[in-house]
């Protein structure tokens, strides 16, 4: 009797529980990935301090769960993953941390992707496909402005945790998503049209459509500047990709994916596959092949002769290289590499 | 050509007359500061600076304009939008199913072609060893459930059904503890925790098989486990029923063994972790006086210069004392002393290729000391994807029998091609699998 009470206590009542936040001790966020540490930064101000267990260069859905990265969830207040089966390995680095506070469904875990429009959800979900996830495509932040729906989640969830500066993060959550919304259209259109109505467009799809319109004798689409104002006249652009990760970049900057070179997402190229693809790509013009860090680079390199492009090693997350510290420089350096 | 300065007064009136009130006021306080009649310039200057405030009201009208059309695409296009979304969550009745446990199959094939005349069980067919059905899923805020049903081909043809491992997790628990209660593979070094399918050869080492059996050390057991919270160091404690039969009192036992394991690691740069452990066993042999002790040692190596390339180096050693009523008569005691150890390299040059080559050393086979038995293998595994590898092997071994003990009878050196083939289907969880593959 005694002996079960002892259990129940060690195995029940001993449950940790969320520590509350106190002023003088920022909160501990872990990120499965570089741009949810960079975003949790701008939303947390100072009082955040941020930990990325992934690293820019790495496959996402391939990081090693080290003890290591277990010890640095273990002292985590909150978790942040993007979600959608992105990171398979977050699992058995949750499990091994022993954390209750920031396991799934948990007050201090945080699924970053939640309510981003998906795309790419598979109709019939089949490993016959490869690696598809069933909840739609995972790779969101490639489109900035789903960065303003990935901090608005942190930002609800630090809100949570340490109610006392909500003021706070509600104010850096509106400057973050101006920020984003001036970076990605420029400040000029932003005064004009104001950034929600601008985003409004762009999500709705109308937006090329509106900056079309005649302003004051000129296109409205001389007043777009920003990342969008860069590859404006590039819209349409084709390239062939290495994996199936670009779609809400092709929806952010109006680039076509003509193809990728993985014959199924996870699934390497048959012969067959590639012969088609350099076909199509000639047909549409390809003139760069992009791929990850961590992708062959050689490889990618012959297959882009063949059609007649060029391999460019592109940045997939903040942090890839020494460049791109921060998620501004980041997709400046993937649209510099589009532009060159 | 400039207008007359008189054409330009004009104008200006018209301007004031048009203008607001405020405007025109400024226009005519500007013009008293400054004291005489305004000249060309100023007038030109007045006449573009009304020019711009002109515009600037028409483009307020033309931008609200512009927005009401702007707003009208986007609304037809986010109708749609929305009727899709509605379309994908609609309403959904009974969502139990969504408590069921995660669900996932792996089948393990293997055929072993013996070149040696004497044959082993089990050479020269093909043999769906293994299937297991893996069951896991939260049992509440305080427990995770895992489930595993194991069906092996335990003679040609015939199968038998057997929990492999069942247990919960404990995860609620405060200071990095946490606790393991069920049936399951033992925390003894590196490699007897790993289901037969997520080997990175075909079959375990000599010293796992000699020492443990063909089972592993798996048994009932309560584990206790420390991750230091600042420290590379994570400790285990078990005690458990002791029902191994190769070195413990066996499925009839009587008393509780207990193991111990503490296990150091780090990630010396990004690209390179290395960890060492050692384990512990202590548990009654043969009868409750005979005591059995295990002591082992591992370390690995890992080195990824890039996420589709690597280079694991693995080695264990065990020595273990196991006390005996000798032949002698019922109250002499013998000892018997056990080595042995296994060493692993496998070089990963591409995503789907895996090259490895293992050397085995164990004296303690079928439990007579001082036999010599070793083995070297290589294998090359090739992954279609995560789901699927087939593997080929190459294993010689020998073995030399105790020549103070109990004549075996000639056992002679073996020669194995080995054919694997496993495949997994169903939500697949993050294993070690992936880190040894």
């Amino acid at each position: 009797m005694k002996l079960a009470l002892v259990l129940s206590f060690v195995l029940l009542g001993g449950s940790a529980s969320n520590r509350p936040a106190q002023d003088d001790v920022p909160l501990k966020v872990v990120t499965s990935l570089p741009h949810l540490a960079w975003i949790a930064e701008q939303v947390g101000g100072d009082r955040v301090e941020t930990v990325s267990l992934g690293r820019g260069y790495s496959d996402p859905h391939r990081i090693l769960a080290t003890p290591n990265l277990m010890q640095e969830v273990a002292k985590a207040d909150l978790f942040v993953e993007v979600g959608m089966s992105l990171e398979l390995w977050v699992e058995r680095v949750l499990n091994g941390a022993r954390n209750a506070n920031v396991r799934r469904g948990a007050v201090g875990h945080v699924f970053a992707g939640r309510g981003v429009p998906v795309l790419q959800v598979p109709a019939n979900v089949t490993r016959a496909q490869g690696d598809v996830h069933p909840e739609g495509n995972p790779h969101v932040w490639l489109n900035p402005l789903n960065v303003i729906i990935e901090g608005q989640n942190i930002a609800d969830v630090l809100t949570r945790l340490d109610p006392a500066h909500a003021a706070g993060y509600a104010e850096r959550q509106k400057a973050l998503e101006k920020q984003i919304h001036e970076w990605m259209y420029g400040k000029e259109l932003c005064e004009l049209m104001t950034g929600a109505r601008i985003e409004r467009y762009h999500r709705a799809g109308t937006l090329f459509e509106f900056l079309q319109k005649d302003f004051r004798g000129e296109k409205l689409a001389s007043k777009l500047g920003g990342w969008l104002g860069r590859m404006y006249e590039q819209r349409g652009m084709p390239l062939v990709v290495y994996h199936r990760m670009w779609p809400y970049f092709e929806e952010a900057f109006g680039v076509k994916v003509v193809g990728e070179i993985e014959e199924k997402p996870g699934v390497e190229p048959s012969a067959a596959h590639l012969e088609t693809l350099v076909e199509n790509a000639k047909l549409a013009g390809v003139k760069k092949v992009i791929h990850a860090p961590y992708y062959p680079q050689a490889r990618c390199e012959s297959i882009a002769e063949r059609m007649g492009a060029r391999a460019v090693t592109v940045p997939t997350d903040v942090a890839a290289n020494d460049d791109c510290p921060d998620y501004p420089s980041f997709i400046s350096q993937i649209l510099d590499l589009l532009l060159e | 050509m400039l207008p007359s300065p008189r054409a330009l007064s004009r104008m200006m009136a018209l301007a004031i007359a048009l203008s607001p009130p405020s405007v025109a006021a400024s226009w005519q306080d500007e013009n008293e500061r400054d004291g005489g009649p305004p000249t060309m310039q100023d007038l030109q200057r007045q006449i573009d600076e009304l020019r711009e405030r002109l515009d600037a009201s028409r483009q307020d009208d033309d931008l609200d304009a512009l927005f009401e059309e702007g707003d009208a695409a986007a609304a037809v296009e986010e109708s749609t939008q929305e009727a899709q979304a509605r379309d994908a969550l609609s309403f959904l009745p009974q969502r139990l199913n969504a408590y069921n446990p995660r669900l996932t199959v792996f089948g393990d094939m293997l055929a072993s072609l013996s070149a040696s005349e004497a044959e082993r069980e089990g050479d020269d067919r093909f043999s769906l060893r293994e299937a297991e059905v893996d069951l896991r899923a939260d049992v509440d805020p305080y427990a995770t459930g895992v489930l595993i049903l194991a069906f092996e081909e335990e003679e040609p043809g015939e199968y038998e059904a057997a929990v492999e491992e069942g247990y919960v997790d404990f995860v609620g628990l405060p200071a990095g503890l946490s606790v393991r209660a069920g049936k399951f593979f033992q925390d003894f070094g590196r490699i007897n925790q790993l289901h037969t399918h997520d080997l990175p050869f075909p079959e375990k080492p000599l010293p796992l098989q000699d020492f443990f059996g063909e089972e592993g050390l798996n048994d009932a057991a309560v584990m206790v486990d420390w991750l230091a919270p600042e420290a590379p160091l994570r400790l285990g404690a078990s005690m458990l029923n002791g029902a191994n039969e190769a070195i413990l009192a066996g499925p009839d036992s009587q008393d509780f063994a207990y193991l111990g394991r503490a296990e150091l690691f780090a990630d010396i740069d990004q690209r390179t972790t290395l960890s060492g452990g050692g384990s512990f066993l202590w548990g009654r042999g043969e009868t409750k006086e005979r005591e059995t002790r295990l002591v082992g040692a591992d370390m690995m190596y890992k080195y990824r210069p890039d996420d589709f390339s690597s280079l694991v180096v693995q080695g264990e050693v065990y020595y273990l004392e196991r006390e005996l009523t000798s032949a002698g008569g019922l109250r002499s005691e013998t000892t018997d002393y056990g080595f042995g150890s296994y060493l692993y390299l496998q070089y990963q040059p591409t995503r789907n290729w895996y090259l490895g080559a293992r050397w085995d050393t164990s004296n303690y086979f079928e439990q007579t000391r001082d036999s010599k038995h070793w083995q070297v293998g290589v294998y090359v595994s090739y992954y279609t994807t995560e789901f699927l590898r087939l593997r080929l092997g190459y294993e010689h071994q020998e073995f030399d029998p105790d020549p103070s003990g109990p004549d075996p009878g000639p056992v002679p050196d073996q020669d194995r091609i080995l054919l694997a083939l496993t495949f997994v289907f169903g939500s697949h969880p993050a294993e070690p699998y992936w880190v040894n593959r």
